[in-house]
């Protein structure tokens, strides 16, 4: 088991991860009130998980997240989006806030905001993660006038 | 008037539905993108109603009025870009169906045409700089990956000679949009037009100077023009098409008639910069045509030529100008998509595109060389034709302004393109070979090159004549319009 970092920043990431990711999350739902918001929240959440991939190694992540789990979640989030901008066609504009207003500086109260910056920050952090895991991943070797992508080091030959 | 922004809505929802639940299934992916560019061109032909009834519509997202909202407007002159565009794309779908076969991940390139398409689209219909901008770089990133999609050295090599000069072209179209932002503080056009009133000129000069070589670059006029050729002759043909035909139009041609003709009417100048370079690109991209041994190849230099004629026109100026304007661009973008659909009818065949290596095609694949030889009939300007009208406009335009060399430069060049069409013809179509045997391509990527070259052979006929009064209307656009009459109402 030599895989990854030293213990001591395994075990230090290992108890850091549960904080950056409830930050990152309260970020993202108290975007409309304080500053950050979808985008700056995500950002925040990949970052963890590309924390843990430099700590343990990409297979370990990849168990709490995986490439099928992340490409399913960043299209979610853009289908999301799309259609948070669809429900004002209920109110007859594209966009249009139909959503009630609520208490001034409860979270509740941006309408469609909330709902906004939620789909940006599940966009956001998995295509981020998707981005970094697979730079991580792919070994690039020119070979006879051709690219091809490698997995694993021992394949490379 | 919520079908303003459905193509923008269609595409999206396409690229993302499809890289959701379909990217596994080439067929299903395939058909799904061209239903949803169907829907997008219903959309547009039923929107067509309101925007020549009220001259123009403009569309407030979220309600938000004009300095705060994101504004669109669609008035004649985007609608007839709106309607090429939307017209050509489910054709070019249409053909990538049988196409895209030998790729691999073919259901990618579906979420990457959507991607460019909706980004396309979004071009036309913004009336705020930044979200011009948002949407270019939308489109033109889809754009750097579609040029690498077969992944041959070559190709990466183009594409990401494209990236770089492309992001550099952004950047200065971006640099441009700060500096109004931070002399004016407001991004959108209406707005903007109406400030820049009170500003002194020699402050605005800095930013149409950034503005205009921003948008040659991606027009791919002369000292911009040295990514195109590899670029576009070394995407996937269907790739090439909507490039060639359409996207350096959108991207660059709209745009640089917007900004001098609507936004920047203060500098007349601009339009002698704008006709130089229109006229050096035509001249050079036309004899740098005549020297290549690849089809495609010709054919992307020949786009150079011929977006010089849109800009020179552009650049004349006056009715005739902007008409033959318009009427070069709607005849050169199918024309063009028709050329490069057949190119890759070819490569499908033959597995090349080397002039050398293609011979007797006339026997082989009667229906490919019918539509060939429409399609480059038109653009070197033979009458029947669609390009003819639109050149013989610029070339009437040339001789009101007082340009006698110049109408004399436009005949020339237009021999020179017949020139080099000629030898495509003669060395590829109409020679004799009778070694291989090869047969004619399937439905469907004949039907899609049939129904365009049908378009061209006819338009200057019989659908002209009755169009006109839309194109007038455009061209009255270009004349008279101010974005800051909006905010005067």
């Amino acid at each position: 088991m030599n895989k990854g970092m030293s213990e001591i920043v395994k075990t230090i990431s290992k108890i850091v991860t549960p904080f950056v990711i409830i930050f990152g999350i309260s970020v993202i739902f108290y975007g409309h009130l304080t500053p950050g918001g979808g985008f700056p929240g995500g950002v925040i959440i990949s970052a963890c998980f590309v924390l843990l991939l430099l700590a343990y190694g990409k297979e370990k992540v990849l168990l709490k997240l995986s490439l099928y789990k992340s490409d399913i979640l960043h299209n979610l989030g853009a289908i999301m989006f799309l259609s948070v901008a669809l429900i004002g066609f209920l109110g007859g504009v594209f966009f249009l806030n139909i959503f009630d207003k609520g208490k001034l500086f409860s979270l509740w109260s941006g309408g469609n905001l909330l709902f906004s910056n939620i789909s940006i920050g599940l966009k956001v952090g998995t295509s981020l993660f998707l981005g970094i895991v697979l730079l991580s991943m792919a070994r690039v070797v020119y070979k006879e006038n051709k690219i091809e992508f490698f997995e694993k080091e021992e394949d490379i030959k | 008037m919520n079908l303003i922004i459905s193509p923008v809505i269609l595409y999206l929802l396409s690229a993302f539905l499809i890289a959701l639940l379909w990217k596994e299934y080439e067929k299903l992916s395939g058909i799904a993108c061209l239903s949803f560019s169907i829907l997008s061109l219903i959309s547009v032909i039923l929107l067509g109603k309101y925007v020549f009834l009220n001259e123009r519509i403009v569309y407030y997202v979220g309600g938000w009025e004009i300095p705060i909202g994101i504004t669109l407007m669609v008035d004649a002159l985007s609608y007839i870009f709106l309607f090429v565009l939307n017209f050509i794309l489910p054709l070019i779908c249409w053909f990538s169906l049988s196409y895209m076969e030998k790729y691999t991940k073919a259901g990618y390139f579906y979420v990457l045409f959507s991607l460019i398409s909706a980004g396309l689209n979004g071009i036309l219909i913004s009336m705020d700089f930044f979200n011009i901008y948002v949407f270019l770089e939308i489109s033109s990133i889809a754009s750097y990956i579609l040029v690498a999609f077969g992944l041959r050295t070559e190709e990466l090599e183009a594409s990401l000679k494209y990236t770089i000069l492309g992001f550099i072209g952004s950047t200065i179209i971006l640099i441009a949009i700060g500096l109004i932002f931070g002399k004016t503080g407001t991004l959108n056009i209406a707005d903007f037009t109406y400030i820049a009133k009170n500003i002194n000129e020699i402050q605005l000069w800095f930013i149409i100077g950034f503005f205009i070589s921003g948008f040659a670059l991606k027009t791919a006029l002369f000292p911009f023009h040295f990514w195109l050729p590899d670029a576009h002759s070394l995407a996937p043909s269907p790739v090439s098409a909507i490039l060639s035909g359409l996207f350096i139009k959108v991207t660059g041609f709209y745009l640089l008639l917007r900004i001098i003709t609507n936004i920047f009417t203060m500098f007349p100048e601009s339009k002698i910069i704008i006709l130089g370079l229109g006229l050096i690109s035509m001249i050079f991209g036309s004899l740098m045509a005549l020297d290549q041994t690849d089809i495609k190849r010709t054919y992307a230099y020949s786009s150079i030529s011929q977006i010089g004629y849109c800009a020179l026109a552009l650049g004349i100026g006056g009715y005739y100008g902007y008409l033959g304007a318009i009427l070069h661009f709607i005849f050169h973008s199918f024309s063009k998509s028709l050329l490069f659909l057949n190119s890759g009818a070819i490569e499908y065949r033959y597995k090349t595109t080397k002039i050398d290596e293609l011979k007797g095609l006339q026997d082989k694949m009667p229906y490919t060389t019918m539509t060939a030889s429409s399609g480059m009939l038109s653009i070197s300007g033979v009458p029947p034709f669609g390009c003819f009208w639109s050149k013989i406009i610029i070339i009437i335009s040339a001789i009101k302004a007082h340009y006698f060399g110049i109408a004399f430069i436009c005949v020339v060049v237009s021999i020179i393109t017949l020139g080099y069409f000629l030898k495509l013809q003669r060395n590829i179509f109409y020679s004799k070979d009778e070694f291989k045997t090869i047969n004619e391509v399937n439905y469907n990527l004949l039907m899609p090159m049939i129904i365009l070259s049908i378009l061209i052979s006819l338009s200057g006929l019989i659908f002209l004549p009755n169009l006109k009064i839309y194109i007038d209307k455009a061209v009255n656009v270009m004349e008279n319009f101010k974005y800051a009459q909006i905010m005067e109402k």
